[in-house]
């Protein structure tokens, strides 16, 4: 499998970018989902808005598709379907992109699941950074800032990328970070993770971030977590955050350098979204290997206005199997 | 382990906290009343986070009960034998659509139960047998034929070897069908009550010392499993009788469903007994922190052993005549908090307000406030005519009695001067008004001056923080002795007459602050609404601290709250539930009546965030707000919430209960 990277051409990356030839476009707001009486749901911010947009106007078929990971069920164009629904949809097609903005991972995961045992070789994916992220001086600590981005975050395994946990067992937990603290203590209270000692913890964290100095929210705010898990710089990596490319590889390093006898590489990315697809093609393909991977994700809704403006445009192409 | 104090007290201390806590366990005293051993039906065995239902579980469970350290099993230790497990909730959330129906998944979780609770007797038998000595006592393994299973499926194999390998494999192949829906059959699935009852039927049979065995099952983390497992667990809990029984370990709240599979749901008393831990520990927790401390430090500092007055296979032991030793002797009792308040000696507010006389800066913000109430009362007595360096106690309290608008400084001067010369009155030593808000008036003082207040210091204030938590209790402890640690010459060799470590007040007070940010900080992770309660510990923690800062003082310890008017909505409900389920907030009945004659509930903010807002741990005085404010607190935005601060922050009457102190003004 390989994924490349590309940014819009020009001086301006926030100018929307000509997508290429998309014959599928598969969109999502979960948000959506959750009222089936909006028709045309307001985005959860501007640049969700935006790549709807762009995607709107270049693809000749646009499913709006949903996940709900509480009871695995899939959703397309508003209507109960199923894995086979859209594998359907998926096989009719010659090329499929995402848009990565607004789909949760879980959407990601489907789909991509889709696509091996349809032929299907390539994938393209659309991600639109923000300019800002909604947040607030954090309580006692003059220079730390506090985001809410997300809620109703619970850790539910999604099938097919499922491996069971075994506190008696040795295994690996490798969490992406992003701003919210709140989602590793959650990981880590659900499996009593600070009490086991046959646990191995990597924090991958965005370096550079999107932007200077975004950095800094994500490793200032989980400092107190790594301390209690008594960690230290061997046990952090640095990938640049808008990289669904280096994510995968950094992923695969690891992967590779931890070996089979520290038992399941469990998955967490709770950082940026490039973070999350390259986690998604990694699952992928590490699928059924004999050292288990699996993915621990908590299915966070996103709040309304989480972030503001129009960043950097990404698009990026993934081959399947080459 | 190391030798150090710290880890003693450490959540990861060593790997033995595992299965196996047989040299561990402290005694409780209530262990003959919960009647697990020679339980008939279910037990429900609740509590808040930490509060040590892993524990007690984990001890009543094989690993334990026969572990290779316990040097006698008898026969009648095997009547009740206990199985463990913790499902990983995250695994079965996936339980659950996939183009399967409702009937396959329920199917698929009795399987799973079948195949890990069939392991776990297999592993309690060899638990039993970890030994020679054992083996020969007991013994007879290899001779188990449990080809009668085989009707059940083909594969299951002739003995107990071959069983836990079909197990193993079966639980392999439930994880493979799960993770390829779309492309595999579903492995055969195996009935688990029917499989556990034929198997311990066989085992009965075959195993003489098992003939009178009861298997009881302990589900921990009950209230983690989806509604429609709990449903079918709850099934388990209604039906069971020996020699199979179930019960289940939960936070507060945790059932979602009192419902079965079936028509019937359960009942307490007629299906259940509710066991509730932290009630249980209620009255007698000070003492037993007191051992728990000292158990700890014995493991870490041996040669203590001679200046502690415990003795370690006291506390091990079941013996109804040893646990009477210790908690029903009052003697033992003084002996256990007069040496645990040596190591964490306590500031009592008498002495806090003493060191607020004796320290420059503490004193110069209590001159500069009273100094500010006679410039508001234009009055031109002296502020020094109110300090008195051997009256501290009379002197803290007076400056916030200047501040109330009936303290006439003319009149409160002759109280004082009163108090000083020894004639008594309202404000002299032990009379009600300094007993009632002395610790309130020295803490505003610290509050103003910025610096973290000597009261959170003492054994017995730990417990009180800790309230009934053991986990707590402990993080406090651990955080004292790190702190302890990093004072210079902490380490030198113990010498002299007192060879115990003494932790001064200023280093544990510090350090508690530092133990509670930290117990904070995790709120955020406390389940799908960790944000919100970690908001709403934060806006009415503020909320109550604005209210300690104040200088009149007039209500002073204001550390809970009641819902007074508004709906409480289902939001508000949901948030309020699961703020419980986390020992976020602490129920509690209110003594007074709402005035249509309704009880109104009072929650208390956990005591063990008291050291971070510097606000008392002590149950005292009660804000009202409105249902709307409070769902503010858990889900409005920053702006909001600093506006609910700014607004219930304020002191004033009108949302108080009545004032115990303005009788006296």
């Amino acid at each position: 499998m390989t994924c490349s990277g590309r940014i819009p051409n020009g001086d301006d990356p926030s100018t929307a970018i000509p997508f290429p030839l998309a014959f599928f476009i598969v969109l999502s707001f979960v948000d959506w989902i959750r009222d089936s009486h909006f028709c045309r749901p307001p985005p959860v911010d501007d640049r969700g808005a935006a790549a709807i947009d762009n995607l709107k106007n270049t693809g000749n078929q646009v499913v709006k598709f949903n996940f709900d990971a509480s009871k695995h069920a899939i959703t397309l164009d508003g209507a109960s379907s199923n894995i086979q629904g859209l594998r359907k949809i998926v096989a009719a097609h010659k090329k499929i992109a995402l848009d990565a903005t607004t789909l949760g991972l879980g959407e990601v995961l489907q789909v991509l699941r889709c696509l091996a045992p349809t032929g299907c070789k390539t994938i393209d994916l659309l991600y639109v950074e923000p300019v800002s992220y909604q947040h607030q001086h954090a309580p006692n600590h003059q220079l730390a800032q506090e985001f809410s981005l997300t809620n109703n975050c619970k850790f539910s395994a999604v099938q097919g990328f499922a491996h069971e946990y075994f506190a008696d067992h040795p295994s690996s937990h490798v969490f992406m970070l992003g701003f919210e603290p709140s989602r590793i203590l959650s990981a880590i209270e659900q499996r009593n993770l600070e009490d086991i000692s046959r646990t191995s913890f990597h924090m991958i964290v965005g370096v550079p971030a999107f932007r200077p100095g975004w950095e800094s929210n994500s490793i200032r705010a989980h400092l107190e977590v790594m301390e209690n898990l008594q960690l230290n710089e061997s046990n952090v990596r640095y990938c640049q955050a808008n990289s669904v490319r280096e994510a995968y590889l950094t992923l695969w390093d690891l992967y590779r350098t931890l070996g089979d006898d520290q038992g399941c590489f469990f998955v967490s990315p709770l950082g940026t979204k490039p973070h999350a697809l390259g986690a998604a093609l990694f699952l992928l393909e590490t699928k059924g290997f004999d050292n288990p991977t699996s993915l621990y994700y908590d299915h966070p809704s996103r709040l309304p206005k989480r972030s503001e403006n129009i960043g950097t445009w990404h698009h990026i192409e993934v081959a399947i199997g080459t | 382990m190391s030798n150090r104090l710290p880890e003693a007290f450490s959540k990861n201390r060593n790997e033995e906290t595992g299965e196996d806590n047989w040299s561990d366990f402290i005694v409780p005293h209530f262990i003959h009343n919960l009647g697990i051993q020679t339980q008939t039906k279910a037990h429900i065995i609740q509590g808040g986070r930490g509060c040590g239902k892993t524990t007690l579980l984990r001890y009543f469970c094989h690993a334990t009960q026969f572990s290779p350290r316990r040097h006698e099993v008898r026969d009648n230790d095997l009547n009740h034998i206990g199985l463990y497990w913790r499902a990983d909730t995250n695994f079965l959330n996936s339980f659950s659509g996939g183009d399967q129906d409702d009937a396959t998944w329920r199917a698929a979780f009795d399987h799973l139960l079948a195949c890990e609770l069939g392991k776990e007797i297999i592993r309690a038998l060899r638990s039993l047998n970890c030994n020679d000595v054992r083996r020969a006592q007991f013994g007879r393994l290899d001779d188990v034929d449990l080809r009668d299973l085989q009707h059940i499926d083909a594969n299951i194999g002739t003995n107990l070897n071959d069983l836990d390998d079909y197990l193993r494999r079966a639980r392999g192949q439930l994880s493979m069908w799960i993770n390829n829906l779309d492309c595999r059959p579903h492995p055969t699935f195996l009935p688990a009550t029917a499989f556990l009852l034929e198997l311990i039927s066989l085992l009965r049979g075959q195993l003489p010392y098992l003939k009178d065995s009861t298997f009881a099952v302990f589900i921990d983390e009950y209230e983690n499993l989806r509604e429609e497992q709990q449903r079918f667990i709850n099934g388990m809990l209604k039906h069971a009788k020996p020699p199979l029984l179930f019960n289940i370990a939960m936070k507060r709240n945790g059932l979602m469903t009192g419902a079965t599979i079936g028509h019937e749901a359960i009942e307490d008393i007629s299906d259940y007994r509710t066991i509730d831990l932290e009630a249980e520990f209620e009255g007698n927790f000070e003492l037993f922190a007191a051992e728990l401390l000292f158990f700890r430090l014995l493991e870490v500092r041996p040669q203590l052993e001679s200046s502690l007055p415990i003795k370690v296979e006291k506390l091990r032991s079941v013996e109804i005549a040893d646990i009477h030793a210790r908690f029903e002797n009052p003697l033992y009792k003084v002996q256990m908090l007069t040496v645990a308040a040596r190591i964490l000696p306590r500031v009592t507010d008498h002495d806090a307000a003493a060191i607020v006389l004796s320290d420059e800066k503490l004193r110069s913000v209590l001159t500069e406030r009273v100094k500010t109430a006679l410039t508001r009362k234009s009055s031109v007595i002296p502020a020094t005519e109110f300090i008195d360096d051997e009256h501290p106690a009379a002197s803290v309290v007076v400056a916030s009695l200047l501040h109330r608008e009936r303290g006439n400084p003319d009149e409160l001067l002759k109280d004082f001067q009163k108090a000083v010369g020894g004639h008594g009155g309202r404000l002299a030593v032990g009379g009600d008004l300094i007993a009632n808000n002395l610790f309130g008036c020295v803490n505003s003082i610290y509050l103003q001056a910025q610096r973290i207040s000597i009261l959170f210091s003492g054994f017995t204030a730990l417990t009180l923080m800790a309230r009934n938590n053991t986990r707590h209790f402990l993080e406090l402890v651990h955080r004292i002795f790190r702190a302890y640690e990093d004072e210079p010459a902490a380490e030198l060799p113990l010498q002299g007459e007192e060879p115990l470590p003494i932790v001064p007040p200023g280093v544990q007070a510090n350090a508690v602050r530092d133990a509670s940010e930290l117990i904070l900080g995790q709120v955020k992770g406390h389940g799908t609404y960790g944000p919100q309660l970690y908001a709403l510990v934060q806006c009415i923690g503020s909320i109550f601290r604005e209210r300690h800062r104040n200088e009149k003082q007039s209500e002073p310890e204001i550390n809970h709250f009641t819902i007074q008017t508004g709906d409480i909505t289902p939001t508000l409900q949901r948030y309020l539930s699961e703020a419980e389920k986390w020992s976020v907030l602490l129920l509690s009945r209110e003594t007074k009546m709402k005035s249509a004659g309704a009880p109104n509930s009072d929650f208390v903010l956990n005591p063990i965030f008291a050291p971070n807002f510097q606000i008392s741990y002590r149950k005292k005085r009660s804000l009202q707000v409105s249902a709307v404010q409070l769902l503010q607190m858990l889900d409005g935005d920053q702006q909001a919430r600093d506006h609910l601060v700014r607004e219930l922050g304020r002191q004033g009457p009108s949302n108080m209960e009545l004032d115990l102190f303005r009788a006296h003004t």
